[in-house]
């Protein structure tokens, strides 16, 4: 512990003393027209070759030698700008890019900085919404989930769900940031869209490895996804309909140059459709309810030019149930899942060189599953129901601060205090009949637990050194306290001019982890802590890399080794619904988990034709002592080998195309391999080791146009798409089945061809 | 009128596309399994004849041949030390051993040996298990087959044992035509919504529940379930002779039986975790299992 403090406090000073008087430029960038501001934007001084970069909330400083400098502003989808200035005191600006609508030439300028090459932490992807918006949509609903799983390292869960798998780490391990706060149910309808409404996304980053120390508390990934704050001049929106779902969308200036708003909601329809089908074509009074709605919201205000405050909710809502009324009963199921979010942030701008993000957050998922049963015989009338409900809150109070003493060193700091609440699982039974009355409730009861988290970061260089290092340290407190400290460091040393090469090393803890049956994850699935009986899971990651760039397009490539301790599953024979009378923690058992492999992959980010290709070669481990005899098995997420294309091309300002390719090899399946006999002539089929079979493998293209329209008062859009162009039919699960006094495997897909066509438009 | 075609041919391909049944079957690849000997077995501390099923375990493959038994013995030693070569019976296609002139006590040891040519020999043991007395029994038989919403069956046990081990358990009715619903949406409820007493789970046959000292406190329990009780034309219930059937099992069968109940429950869910197959057949697989009973007769 000691050695870890002095290296970041020796690297906090050593370098100031040797500096010259200086003078700091800060302030923000922004966008054009809508002053929304602009994350890791690029500042570069071309004659002391001294830079920085903007921070999430858009807020930059850079400390200068006194004179002339010559500032250079650039990032990506946006028009560079330069400007010089005579830097004789600390000065504060607010630099306004304007967003690059013109088709750029190939010829990329030789000076400019290329991020990959730079960028300290080998495992960071940051993925512009342009890219996002132009991939081919499932649905018609351009999905970031969906765009995540076409990044190297990054596995797809089950076919057309959203849950993603980092580097061998399974779904719970990602921390999905939504504006900072952690969202626990990252899906709606099941997997098939995701929670995150790509209209209102400013911009997305992945951590897979190398991770800054102010994120904590998972152990394979962080997913920072920051919503737009709402467009300060002008009232702009957007309207689309496509097959299964529709969109509206606006934001505009409450008090110009002073407050906003930002409004965004999505309901799909498919209901809608099969409620009418039913009743042209069945007899039974029967209904749908298979349907998601979500609404953001965000409110900010400028209180000067130094204070900001923010205001900002998400409600997300599913429902997958069936009502059918008979003459003599009713019966009702349904299966709902809801998101909740709300925060309360401010901005302060302390001096130039010191800025400070706090803000007061909520987030709350909840999942229950109704089945109620009414009996209308004449004679008595009586109802029976059950209510199985899981769900989980976070309250949390966070303080952030940003400190650039000098260009060399770019200090983060701060902590978190959070309250959770557990409801891990309850079942309420009533039955009103006279003659056997029920209403009990079963299951674990109500959980809460604080969990406390410091940190601190620095980016500092050194010649051709760049490190990023960093401790964090947690504390969570559940009737017994687990605590780590968790060292972060990241370094890139420019082997030549456009040459680097990367290594980092990762330490995490996670308290909270999802408990889900293996073979595949659902919204009943359970989020809990850990406890007295179960320790938290921890991990150890090492990745050394080389990236370069050549005529603007980026090449990296990774080494990666993970180690994972403590990870849940359920023991063998238990679940989520047998025996619920057993606490919930005596059903799981703790293990490790071991991951490695290698990543390629290349990405073009300007002109015409953007896009990216990755390949990684993996394997992936688990094991536990009261599983599987004690043997490691494949997770069922190893795939050797996997390939993302994905490809956009622009014809002109009105035409573009795009398409995505993946492969991927066969998820990891338990499949019987032989056969006993039992006493009463019955066949068991008997697995001798788990995961013991591949699928096939799993390979698919997407395609997708874009025809773009200026109207009078709008932008007209027509999208079509078709996901899974040539009909692959990728196995969703698989089975043995009765063939010719034999057996056979089935494999079966769910998802076909699926064409889909949206209509937008903007104003 | 251009976009409404494109609208009409999308509606139209994805509307067939959904219709199209998607599935892929493959020949399962030549057997990657080794066969062994297969025993089953379970007798009851009293009973006349003791028999042993033995067979080879085969390859799930498309076309996999179950090996023919060359030459195959099963051997059991009693607590009297003086092993016993069990009889093939061409009938029951089973082995078997009369027990007229075998003593067998709770505590005992007993031992079974099999083989065959190019097999290896399996070996299992177990300890008789103590005898546990039924004090009482009472039987409320209310439910009805496929009508959720109608209560359980109840039935009340009192037992004594006095020893001071982890006891083990399984317990069902014997009548003409019992056996428990097995219909899907009556298991699910069953094991969805009702409070099932601790580790109580219904091992296979259908006939059993099986538990242990573990699940209850005291020596009074109840156990809710389903049965299927004869009715006449009007619906009443026919005057019947039933016993309750209380065995007093080893560990080996109660791990067996409850492993069994969950393998039935997952054998045709896609989506339901694998489950092991408890087996205590030491080389092969299977079980060797001695229980101890106690009956008493329901009003």
């Amino acid at each position: 512990m000691k050695s870890y403090i002095i290296i970041i406090f020796s690297s906090l000073f050593g370098a100031s003393l040797l500096g010259q008087v200086k003078y700091t430029i800060s302030g923000y960038v922004m966008e054009e027209g809508s002053q929304e501001k602009l994350a890791d934007v690029t500042i570069f001084d071309q004659l002391s070759k001294n830079g920085t970069y903007t921070n999430e909330h858009g807020f930059f400083s850079l400390s200068l030698d006194q004179d002339s400098i010559n500032l250079f502003v650039s990032s990506i989808g946006y028009q560079d700008y330069y400007f010089e200035i005579n830097l004789k005191r600390d000065t504060s600006i607010t630099v306004y890019l304007k967003f690059s609508t013109e088709l750029e030439t190939i010829e990329v300028k030789e000076s400019r900085e290329v991020p990959l090459v730079n960028q300290t932490q080998s495992g960071k992807i940051s993925i512009a919404l342009d890219q996002v918006k132009s991939a081919p949509a499932l649905l018609g609903e351009v999905d970031i989930l969906k765009v995540v799983q076409l990044l190297p390292g990054v596995q797809a869960g089950l076919e057309g769900l959203n849950g993603f798998h980092v580097r061998g780490g399974s779904n719970d391990q990602n921390l999905i940031l939504l504006d900072g706060i952690p969202i626990y149910n990252s899906s709606h309808l099941l997997g098939l869209f995701s929670t995150f409404n790509a209209d209102v996304v400013k911009y997305m980053s992945l951590y897979k490895s190398g991770f800054p120390a102010r994120y904590g508390g998972r152990i394979s990934s962080i997913l920072d996804v920051r919503l737009k704050d709402g467009n300060m001049e002008n009232y702009h929106g957007k309207i689309s309909l496509a097959l299964l779902s529709s969109k509206l969308h606006l934001e505009g200036p409450i008090k110009k140059e002073k407050s906003s708003f930002l409004v965004s909601i999505r309901r799909s329809y498919y209901d809608i459709f099969a409620n009418t089908y039913l009743k042209i074509v069945e007899d039974e009074v029967q209904k749908i309810n298979f349907n998601f709605y979500d609404i953001n919201a965000k409110y900010q205000q400028m209180i000067n030019d130094k204070n900001r405050i923010f205001g900002s909710i998400y409600v997300g809502n599913d429902i997958f149930g069936f009502a059918i009324q008979q003459p003599d009963s009713e019966i009702f199921t349904a299966i709902k899942w809801n998101n909740k979010i709300a925060s309360i942030r401010w901005n302060k701008e302390i001096s130039a060189k010191f800025f400070s993000n706090i803000s007061a957050n909520f987030s709350d998922y909840n999942f229950e599953n109704n089945i109620s049963s009414t009996s209308l015989d004449t004679t008595e009338t009586s109802t029976f129901a059950t209510n199985y409900q899981s769900r989980i809150q976070e309250l949390s109070a966070k303080m952030h601060f940003d400190f650039v003493p000098n260009p060399n060193h770019y200090i983060k700091f701060g902590a978190n205090l959070t309250r959770y609440s557990f409801k891990p699982g309850t079942i309420s039974i009533i039955n009103d009949k006279t003659s056997s009355k029920i209403d009990t409730t079963l299951g674990a009861s109500q959980e809460i637990s604080p969990e406390l988290s410091l940190y601190i970061e620095d980016e500092l260089s050194v010649g051709k050194l760049k490190a990023h290092i960093g401790l964090h340290y947690s504390a969570f407190f559940t009737g017994k306290t687990y605590s780590l400290l968790q060292p972060r460091v990241s370094l890139n040393y420019k082997l030549m001019d456009r040459i680097s090469a990367k290594l980092s090393l990762s330490r995490m803890q996670q308290y909270v982890s999802l408990l889900s049956n293996e073979t595949i994850s659902l919204p009943s699935d359970i989020w809990i802590p850990s406890t007295q009986k179960l320790d938290p899971l921890n991990s150890w990651q090492y990745t050394l890399g080389l990236a370069t760039s050549f005529k603007g397009i980026d090449f990296s490539i990774d080494v990666f080794y993970k180690k994972m301790n403590n990870v849940n599953s359920y023991k063998d024979g238990s679940s989520l619904f047998i025996d619920i009378q057993i606490p919930w923690e005596d059903k799981i058992t703790q293990g490790e988990g071991e991951s490695y492999g290698i990543e390629f992959f290349m990405q073009k980010k300007i002109g015409n034709s953007t896009g990216w290709f990755g390949y990684t070669l993996s394997r992936n481990w688990r094991r536990f002592d009261e599983i599987n005899k004690g043997i490691k098995y494949p997770y069922k997420y190893d795939r050797r080998n996997s390939i993302q294309a994905v490809w956009s091309h622009q014809f002109s300002k009105k035409f573009s195309t795009s398409a995505t390719w993946v492969y991927g090899t066969g998820n990891a399946v338990t499949l019987p391999n032989y056969i006993i006999e039992v006493s009463n002539g019955r066949d068991i089929f008997i697995a001798d080791s788990r995961n013991n079979y591949r699928m096939s493998p799993y390979h698919r293209l997407d395609i997708g146009c874009e025809f773009k329209k200026q109207k009078k008062r709008s932008v007209r859009i027509w999208s079509l798409s078709v996901y899974n162009a040539y009909f692959r039919i990728n196995p969703y699960f698989i089975e043995i089945v009765n063939w010719n006094n034999g057996y056979r495997i089935r494999e079966t897909g769910i998802l076909p061809i699926i064409p889909n066509a949206s209509l937008s438009y903007e104003f | 009128m251009n976009i409404l075609k494109i609208f009409t041919l999308l509606i139209v391909i994805l509307s067939v596309s959904c219709n199209i049944e998607f599935t892929k079957d493959f020949e399962i690849a030549s057997a990657d399994h080794e066969n062994k000997l297969v025993i089953n077995s379970h007798f009851i501390k009293g009973d006349s004849i003791i028999e042993v099923y033995l067979k080879s375990s085969k390859a799930v493959a498309q076309q996999a041949i179950q090996p023919e038994l060359i030459n195959p013995y099963v051997i059991i030693e009693f607590a009297d030390g003086i092993e016993r070569q069990l009889i093939y019976n061409d009938s029951t296609e089973l082995y078997e051993l009369s027990l007229e002139n075998v003593q067998i006590t709770a505590g005992d040891q007993i031992k079974l040996e099999a083989g065959a040519e190019n097999f290896d020999v399996v070996f299992s043991s177990q300890i008789v298990p103590q005898e546990v007395n039924l004090l009482s029994a009472e039987l409320e038989a209310n439910a009805y087959y496929d009508i959720i919403l109608d209560p359980w069956d109840k039935l009340t046990i009192e037992l004594n044992e006095d020893n001071e081990n982890d006891n083990f358990y399984a317990i069902s009715l014997s009548h003409l035509g019992f056996r428990f619903a097995r219909d899907s949406i009556a298991s699910e409820w069953k094991s969805r919504i009702f409070p099932v007493l601790g580790n109580m789970y219904r091992g296979g046959f259908d006939r059993h529940v099986v538990f242990s000292d573990s699940d209850f406190n005291g020596l009074e329990i109840e156990i809710p379930f389903r049965t299927i009780f004869p009715k006449d034309s009007e619906g009443q219930l026919k005057s019947i002779r039933s016993e309750v059937i209380l065995e007093s099992i080893t560990e080996e069968r109660y791990l067996y039986l409850k492993s069994l109940a969950f393998v039935w429950q997952a054998e045709d869910n896609p989506f339901v975790d694998n489950f092991d197959l408890s087996q205590n057949i030491e080389n092969g697989y299977g079980y060797f299992t001695i229980s101890n009973v106690d009956r008493i007769e329901l009003n």
